[in-house]
């Protein structure tokens, strides 16, 4: 697998861009994942998503549905959008260091 | 653009030229403005030095599989070996009863007369890239078989059919192109002969994933693999989904004013709804509208919570007989242990094909399978719910999902909803059994490695993309009328969303995509608030 | 007997046992899953536009209808008008249709001179050359042979020229219209060479099929009889037995859209192949050369699958 690399960081990616070993996030970590996707620096609106997409990753095991995302953070899909461009899938759970979403989502 | 090198069929094992052929966006589709400027593009992603060591893009520069380089001349041997053994066991009946006769009859009859390669949509949009043409692919497993299983003199069937060299590049570059084709069939309705360029797609597939364990990772690993073990391809667990089921009815029934409300394992009811797990999670609208229609009409369904038994996906069908049967017969145990009559299919094509054509040949039909379509003009005609047209007053195109009308012949119901239900509707061209595929099919959809998401939006998907615009070409550009193109299977959807957000045609059009049942309980005279909320999409 | 009959008999018992036997052996081919492809010509009142018996409701509580004639129909366009070709590729329908023409004529005018035989019409009767059948005949073998021509050489053309033909044309392919043209061309200078052409191949089928002396041939003819005999010799090896295999491509794969109830004709012979033994090797589907296709689809994955799945 490919491996990632920006400034001190090192992690391992797969061919989407996401962490190879989801354990290894850190927020450090989120930073360097961000900033493929063209974020420079990470608000505290960006760390609501991030952490509600990982508490409920650590729960359930994948992502949560994008409406339960936006009902439980309080964004609109197009805020979501704003803070993260590439979606909630492709890219919030990207940096909140998920596994890529599988299945015909 | 620079003039294209021509290629030979033998070219394919040819291991100087990386790539084969180098693809990129075209113009050959042209496309209305704003959406003309191919400049405008990013192109194709940039593979790393790093991936392009690893994985081989040998083919065309776009990787789907990714098939790890062989290290030693040792281990390229083995494979070369294990690849013929595959393709004796592809012909040989005990092996391959389900396709062997259709498989034989391509092998030996085309007349090579070229009549297909028009009317595939991914040659077309490559700018007649040789490699895309329905019969390349063909022509070398042709050629391959020729050689390798069929008996007779060497000389005469290199007289009959020309020759190939087997080696680990042609096998490297075979496994990408049988993912470069939806197997929409469309070359085949072309055919004169009766030959099924698109089948050929499905048997190399199928040689590659089970002889030699090679097939795109979202369809098997993280598909059927993953849909058999944990109950979902998408991951969630019964406890997941139902958590996430009773969230989307809680949610609706807040918005709508109403009580949607979904049913687990109930005992005694008519039958079993099986929607694609997907779109619970991605587009939750649907079943839930599933649940008002049903309950409306007077329906008694329930969902199932065991494993398998709410994600009624089957990817086998795009690359595997036996994790296919699998999955199948899962489906129709639940159904048979429920003791429901019949299942209700989803809005979903490669679902329905799989359940009521491929799994009937093998299970029969004790358990019934109801298709969406007929379902829905059922309910719709049935006079038990009253509609208000109106209510849908923006302008509807319908894509035909392939598996549901090519492959099932599944035309009018759809279209007699719409013209009762959407003012507005107006078809796309060609349409019906003729209908472009959205590009996304054969698991596409689903699939979005290293940089084959640009493909399927350059490649397969361009012409439906020009199909979906031209629809709306009388309509007011902007987005300030909304556009809604419905597509009656979660994977067309997956596929078209990708489009539209490729290319921001949302924002600059108007244009959102959805499915039927959507429509239909948008147009119900009860509801006080309107279920289609384009805010929301 | 001559050398003639022994080439004939033999391209005629080749082409029809080889015939008759790669018939049966894709008639009898495994049942396979099904893969219908619409229209599906059959269908009841739906075909026309591509429409299926699984558009209605609950469609196995009314009885299922098929049209045979919409087969016969559709089967007659394509054979007659080469409507697939017409529609999807146009250019090349102005080489194939003269081809394909001329050998319907040409098997049109073997079978009435043959018939023409078995009533008694013989060229030693009185007025042979004047009866209508012969001055018919005659016709249709100016046709064929004309039409065959222009379609040997448009087709020949339009593969060394049109470049999306030239790639997949193969040494066979060149020699299958030579060869084929090479009939047209002997049957021409045939008829115009000679007074009586009709009546010399009237000798010629007479001699073979009563096993008897064969009246002299222009040289010409002999050529076109040896050829002949090779064309029927060769036939049954080559892609061109789609003339019957389109049969099966059709109403076995395209159209066969037979739903599995109770009681039908294939399942007995599918729970025959349920039970055949697998041989793949990839880990998970977990064959090992004796278990069955069934018992594979009914167990769980293999254990080793479940690691990195
Ligand atoms: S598949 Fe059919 S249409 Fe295509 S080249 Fe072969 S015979 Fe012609
Ligand atoms: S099945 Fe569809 S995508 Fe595949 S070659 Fe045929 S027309 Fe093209």
């Amino acid at each position: 697998m490919p491996m990632f690399e920006w400034n001190e960081i090192k992690i391992e990616v797969d061919e989407d861009g996401f962490m190879a070993n989801p354990e290894e996030w850190n927020e450090r970590v989120a930073l360097a994942l961000a900033s493929t996707e063209g974020i420079t620096e990470l608000t505290p609106d960006h760390w609501k998503v991030i952490n509600y997409l990982r508490d409920y990753y650590k729960q359930y095991g994948i992502a949560p549905m994008i409406r339960k995302l936006c009902k439980e953070t309080g964004f609109t899909l197009k805020q979501i959008y704003d803070l993260f461009p590439s979606g909630p899938a492709k890219g919030a759970c990207k940096v909140a260091g998920l596994a890529k979403p599988t299945g015909c989502v | 653009m620079a003039e294209k090198r021509k290629i030979k069929i033998t070219d394919i094992s040819n291991p100087n030229l990386q790539p084969l052929v180098e693809v990129a966006p075209t113009n050959t589709i042209e496309l209305p403005p704003p959406y003309d400027k191919l400049e405008d593009l990013p192109g194709f992603k940039k593979l790393s030095e790093a991936t392009r060591q690893s994985v081989d893009d040998s083919l065309d520069g776009v990787v789907a599989i990714g098939v790890p380089k062989p290290k030693t001349p040792e281990e390229e041997q083995e494979l070369v070996e294990k690849f013929i053994s595959g393709l004796i066991k592809l012909f040989s009946k005990e092996n391959n009863w389900t396709f062997l006769q259709p498989l034989v009859l391509t092998m030996e009859h085309c007349a090579k007369c070229q009549t297909c390669s028009e009317e595939c949509p991914i040659f077309e949009a490559s700018g007649y890239e040789e490699i895309y043409r329905p019969t390349y692919r063909a022509e070398i497993l042709r050629r391959l078989y020729f050689k390798y299983v069929k008996p007779g003199s060497p000389l005469l069937k290199k007289f009959q059919v020309g020759d190939i060299d087997l080696n680990w590049t042609l096998i490297s570059r075979l496994v990408e192109l049988a993912y470069r084709c939806t197997i929409c069939r469309r070359c085949a309705q072309a055919c004169p002969i009766g030959i099924d360029n698109g089948l050929i797609t499905h048997e190399l597939r199928k040689l590659f994933s089970q002889e030699m364990g090679i097939a795109a990772k979202e369809i098997h690993d993280k598909g059927t693999v993953q849909h058999l073990l944990v109950g979902s391809s998408t991951g969630m667990t019964p406890e997941v989904v139902k958590d996430n089921v009773s969230f989307i009815d809680e949610d609706l029934s807040e918005r709508l004013g109403i009580k949607v409300e979904s049913k687990w394992d109930i005992e005694g009811a008519d039958y079993l709804v099986l929607h694609n797990a997907g779109e619970f999670l991605s587009w939750p609208e649907n079943p839930a509208a599933f649940a008002i229609l049903l309950d409306a009409a007077g329906i008694k369904w329930t969902y199932s919570s065991e494993l398998l038994g709410y994600d009624g996906v089957n990817y086998g069908v795009w690359y595997d007989d036996f994790q296919f049967s699998r999955i199948a017969m899962r489906h129709f145990e639940i159904a048979k242990k429920l003791g429901v009559k019949g299942i209700i299919m989803g809005e979903c094509g490669h679902e329905s094909k799989s359940m009521a054509i491929i799994a009937e040949r093998i299970f029969g039909n004790e358990i019934k399978t109801i298709n969406t379509m007929s379902l829905i003009e059922h309910i719709v005609f049935s006079g038990k719910i009253k509609f208000d047209p109106e209510r849908n007053n923006f302008p509807v195109t319908l894509h035909d999902p392939c598996n549901i009308v090519r492959l099932m012949g599944i035309v009018q119901p759809q279209r007699r909803v719409l013209r009762f239900l959407a003012p507005k509707f107006r078809e796309m061209e060609p349409h019906g059994v003729e209908n472009y595929c959205c590009g996304g099919g054969s698991g596409f959809a689903v699939m979005t490695p290293y940089n084959f998401l640009d493909w399927r939006i350059h490649i397969s998907g361009r012409k439906k993309f020009k199909q979906i615009l031209d629809a709306f070409k009388d309509e007011p550009p902007g987005p300030e009328v909304p556009k809604y193109v419905c597509a009656p299977c979660s994977n067309c959807k997956g596929q078209i969303r990708d489009i539209l957000d490729y290319y921001g045609a949302k924002e600059k059009s108007g244009i959102y995509y959805g499915g039927l049942v959507e429509l239909v309980v948008n147009a119900m005279a009860d509801l006080k608030e309107p279920f289609i909320d384009f805010s929301m999409m | 007997m001559e050398l003639i009959h022994l080439a004939f008999y033999l391209g005629l018992i080749i082409f029809l046992v080889i015939v008759f036997a790669k018939a049966i052996k894709i008639a009898t081919a495994p049942v396979h899953l099904r893969w219908e492809l619409y229209p599906v010509a059959h269908e009841k009142g739906k075909a026309h536009y591509g429409g299926s018996y699984l558009e209605e409701f609950e469609w196995w509580t009314k009885p299922l209808q098929k049209n045979l004639l919409g087969e016969v129909w559709t089967m007659f366009q394509e054979i007659v008008f080469l409507k697939g070709v017409w529609e999807h590729n146009r250019s090349l329908w102005f080489g194939s249709a003269p081809f394909h023409y001329a050998l319907y004529l040409y098997v049109v005018f073997t079978i009435l001179t043959l018939l023409s035989l078995i009533f008694g019409l013989t060229p030693t009767i009185e007025g042979f050359s004047n009866h209508s059948i012969i001055k018919f005949l005659n016709v249709l073998l100016w046709i064929s042979s004309i039409f065959g021509i222009i379609g040997a050489i448009v087709l020949f053309l339009k593969r060394i020229f049109d470049s999306n033909l030239k790639l997949y044309s193969n040494a066979s392919h060149y020699f299958n219209i030579l060869l084929i043209g090479a009939l047209y061309v002997t049957s021409f200078i045939w008829l115009l060479s000679s007074e009586n052409t009709i009546q010399e191949i009237f000798g010629f089928y007479l001699g073979v099929f009563s096993f008897s002396q064969i009246p002299s041939l222009p040289i010409v003819g002999y050529i076109h009889f040896y050829l002949l005999s090779f064309f029927l010799f060769y036939l049954p090896f080559t892609h061109m037995t789609h003339f019957f295999m389109k049969y099966f491509t059709y109403h076995k794969v395209r159209w066969d859209d037979e739903p599995n109830l109770p009681g039908s004709k294939f399942r007995k012979k599918l729970m025959e192949q349920l039970n055949f033994p697998v041989q793949w090797s990839a880990p998970h589907i977990g064959a090992d050369g004796t278990k069955t296709w069934l018992i594979i689809a009914s167990s769980p994955l293999p254990t080793k699958e479940k690691k990195n799945g």
